[in-house]
């Protein structure tokens, strides 16, 4: 990651265009490259693309969700070692059908909680560059 | 006829026997005796009479040798009315035998004495001594006949005696031998008229013990007791009927009893059957002995009569508690029950027989079961309800917040001091807001069991420190002192924990302190006991009044408290704490609290391994 000479390229994948204009001003306002997809079937079209140093990615969307998306990207050896961290809901009544556990198998990082505060967004979205 | 007087007939019949009996044989020995004693007399008397006649005979011998002497004229005339004087006295006598034929013989002899004497006087006078010596030989010749004639009495009397002794024996052996057996005749008697009674008495009286035992073990109160018994006219047979007529009274009286039972059942079970809710009446081993028709509809069984209530159910019924209902006589909530689709709530309420001369009986218990189902559901659709309402507001709140923060970022913005502190104000109000949705969420998957832990190796004194440093912010604003107290030992404390959640108690518990202390210090110290860490959180807060203490730890819809006085945060902090800390083996109970003068709340964890959590599946 050359966070030294290009600030690191971050890709946020959810269906929800204001979640996406938030997380992107702040990212962007702080210092780092955001690029966006509102599913996931683009999210591993642009992943396989343009290879972010994170992906910030919602589990539920439209076409394909983000548990699909992973798993592309895991199958890929191109975009197998990419960093993936679940935007979730935290406390997910919808949760499921989403198996959280099977996506950590499947190497997702972590899973971020939505509607923390910005500072803390950037503090963890650091701490997963680092 | 009376049994007693035909008693008392048979025996006196019968010792008048024995009395009739013993007086002949007295009577009968008394006439023996008394000939026998006659007899005697006479022979004496015969016997003297000889004797007389031979004395007689000597006086007449010195008589007719000196014939001459006027004295022995005169002992000789004397001797002859001595010998007349005997005779006499025989004369009433009867005699049989020998020695009548003697008496006369010796009578015979007197007589001629006397002639030959009365002569030899006349010729002594007349000294017609020549004659006299004729006389004299006659005298002796008949000396000697007499002599032989008492001989002869002698023997024959001696014979007559014998032979009277031998008779007198022959009839004493008579007497003894009738004696004898009129006893035996008696006993024999005594013996057949006590069979014959005992048999007359005991036999109908065996046959009414037997009627009663048909009766007593058979409950064949229809039984009855024979005609010829009843007609019997003794005691037995007014015993007999008395007994007919008990027991069909008897009858009657259970028919009417049965009549009333039936009907008092009858009326029970409409009432139970007509109850909008399951009834079971259990015995005191957890068999049914009734049921109604809601309970019946709810089980394939035909007939659920004294099947076992833990049976009844899959998974079988816990009876843990109904045994302890039945025990502590007191009515208790059991467990809930799934049945199908259908839930059930289960209440056991003990039957007691109040008994006045002993402790009350348990005697069995009353389950009633009601139909949750439709609560349940309702429950559900409201949860799902709030579940979706909340987590359809979070997006749109991380927007609003996320934008209140990009504005604050603005130099402009912070600039502008009335238009920092409105977009303050979005901001707050945002995060109030995620707050509550956030626990509600959280609510909704504890309770749905989807929580899983992550269970791992925890320093709980270092999280502890890190969230009270986290914190410290917020009472810095409030002015309160935030300390924390963490003796020397425990600096490092690790246990196997969800990390998280354990912050989530903490947080919860200390903002809260914060949240209620409007002066003064909030105090956290750790500490350590046998089998357990105990963390207390203590405030110097408005405290919790007694009344609403009870209800603190409830969930929002019960626990008015919150919606009343506490106008922070969705008012389930305290439930999700304490629902966090049982799930990590642990509790969390109010240490204390007065009203005004603050709270300490005590966290507890085991330092052992916290148990599983199979069926949590989500966070």
């Amino acid at each position: 990651m050359d966070t030294n000479h290009k600030p690191a390229l971050i890709l946020l994948v959810d269906d929800e265009a204001d979640i996406l204009s938030v997380y992107r001003a702040k990212l962007e306002r702080v210092g780092f490259r955001v690029i966006t997809a509102s599913n996931g079937a683009e999210a591993v079209q642009m992943a396989t693309e343009q290879r972010p140093d994170l992906t910030l990615m919602d589990m539920k969307m439209p076409v394909m969700d983000g548990i699909t998306a992973q798993m592309k990207l895991k199958e890929n050896p191109a975009t197998a070692n990419l960093k993936v961290v679940f935007l979730t809901a935290f406390s997910d009544p919808m949760g499921p059908e989403i198996d959280e556990k099977s996506a950590k198998e499947n190497g997702a990082l972590d899973f971020l909680r939505k509607g923390i505060g910005l500072d803390e967004f950037v503090d963890k979205v650091r701490g997963y560059l680092a | 006829m009376n049994i007693k007087y035909s008693l008392l007939r048979y025996f006196s019949i019968i010792i008048l026997v024995m009395v009739f009996s013993a007086v002949s044989l007295v009577l009968l020995e008394d006439n023996i005796e008394n000939g026998y004693q006659s007899i005697a007399t006479n022979i004496t008397n015969e016997y003297q009479f000889g004797e007389n006649a031979l004395q007689l005979i000597a006086t007449y011998e010195s008589l007719v040798q000196n014939i001459a002497d006027p004295g022995l004229t005169a002992q000789y005339q004397a001797n002859i009315d001595k010998i007349n004087a005997a005779a006499s006295n025989l004369s009433g006598v009867s005699f049989s035998g020998a020695s009548s034929d003697i008496y006369q013989r010796l009578r015979n002899e007197v007589a001629l004495l006397e002639g030959y004497t009365t002569k030899g006087i006349v010729n002594a006078k007349q000294d017609n001594f020549s004659q006299n010596s004729d006389i004299l030989e006659q005298v002796m010749g008949d000396k000697e006949s007499i002599q032989q004639d008492m001989a002869s009495l002698i023997v024959s009397y001696v014979s007559d005696q014998q032979q009277e002794e031998k008779n007198l024996a022959k009839i004493q052996i008579f007497a003894q031998t009738i004696g004898v057996m009129t006893i035996i005749v008696i006993a024999i008697g005594i013996i057949f008229l006590a069979i014959f009674f005992s048999d007359r008495l005991s036999r109908p009286i065996m046959r009414l013990a037997e009627l009663a035992e048909k009766i007593s073990v058979g409950g064949t109160l229809t039984t009855r007791v024979d005609e010829d018994l009843m007609r019997t006219k003794n005691e037995v047979g007014s015993l007999a009927r008395s007994f007919d007529r008990m027991v069909r009274d008897v009858e009657k009286r259970v028919d009417d009893r049965t009549q009333a039972l039936r009907q008092e059942r009858a009326r029970l079970l409409a009432s139970i059957n007509s109850l909008p809710i399951g009834f079971l009446l259990l015995d005191n081993a957890d068999g049914v002995l009734i049921s109604n028709r809601i309970v019946q509809g709810l089980f394939p069984q035909k007939d659920l009569t004294l099947a076992s209530i833990s049976k009844l159910f899959v998974p079988p019924f816990d009876v843990g508690e109904l045994d302890r209902s039945l025990k502590e006589k007191q009515s208790y909530e059991l467990q809930e029950i799934k049945l199908g689709e259908r839930s059930f709530h289960l209440m056991a309420l003990p039957v007691i027989l109040s008994r006045s001369d002993q402790e009350d009986e348990t005697i069995g218990s009353v389950v009633i079961m009601e139909d949750i189902t439709r609560e349940r559901m309702l429950d559900q659709s409201k949860d799902a309800f709030l579940a979706i309402a909340a987590h359809e507001m979070r997006t749109p709140l991380t927007v609003i917040r996320g934008n209140a923060e990009l504005l604050l970022d603005e130099p402009s913005i912070i600039a502008n001091v009335g238009l920092k502190t409105q977009i303050d104000s979005v901001l707050n109000s945002a995060v109030r807001l995620l707050g509550i949705v956030n626990d509600f969420l959280d609510v909704q998957n504890l309770e749905g069991g989807r929580v899983a832990l992550h269970v791992e190796p925890v320093d709980v004194a270092w999280l502890l420190r890190d969230t009270v440093r986290d914190l410290s912010v917020l009472a810095d604003k409030k002015g309160l002192t935030l300390t924390i107290n963490i003796p020397p030992d425990l600096n490092s404390l690790m246990l196997d924990l969800d990390k998280f959640r354990l912050q989530q108690i903490y947080v919860n518990l200390i903002s809260n302190a914060i949240h209620y202390t409007e002066q003064g210090s909030v105090t956290v110290s750790l500490g350590k006991e046998k089998d357990f860490v105990k963390i207390l959180f203590e405030d110097t807060g408005i405290g919790i009044s007694k009344e609403d203490q009870g209800r603190l730890f409830q969930k929002f819809e019960t626990g008015r408290v919150f919606l009343k006085s506490r106008e922070y945060g969705s008012g389930l902090g305290l439930y999700i704490s304490r629902f966090l800390a049982h799930l990590l083996g642990g509790d969390l109970v109010l240490e204390k609290s007065d009203v005004l003068k603050g709270s300490v709340f005590c966290l507890k964890l085991p330092l052992g391994r916290i148990p599983g959590n199979g069926n949590s599946k989500k966070f």
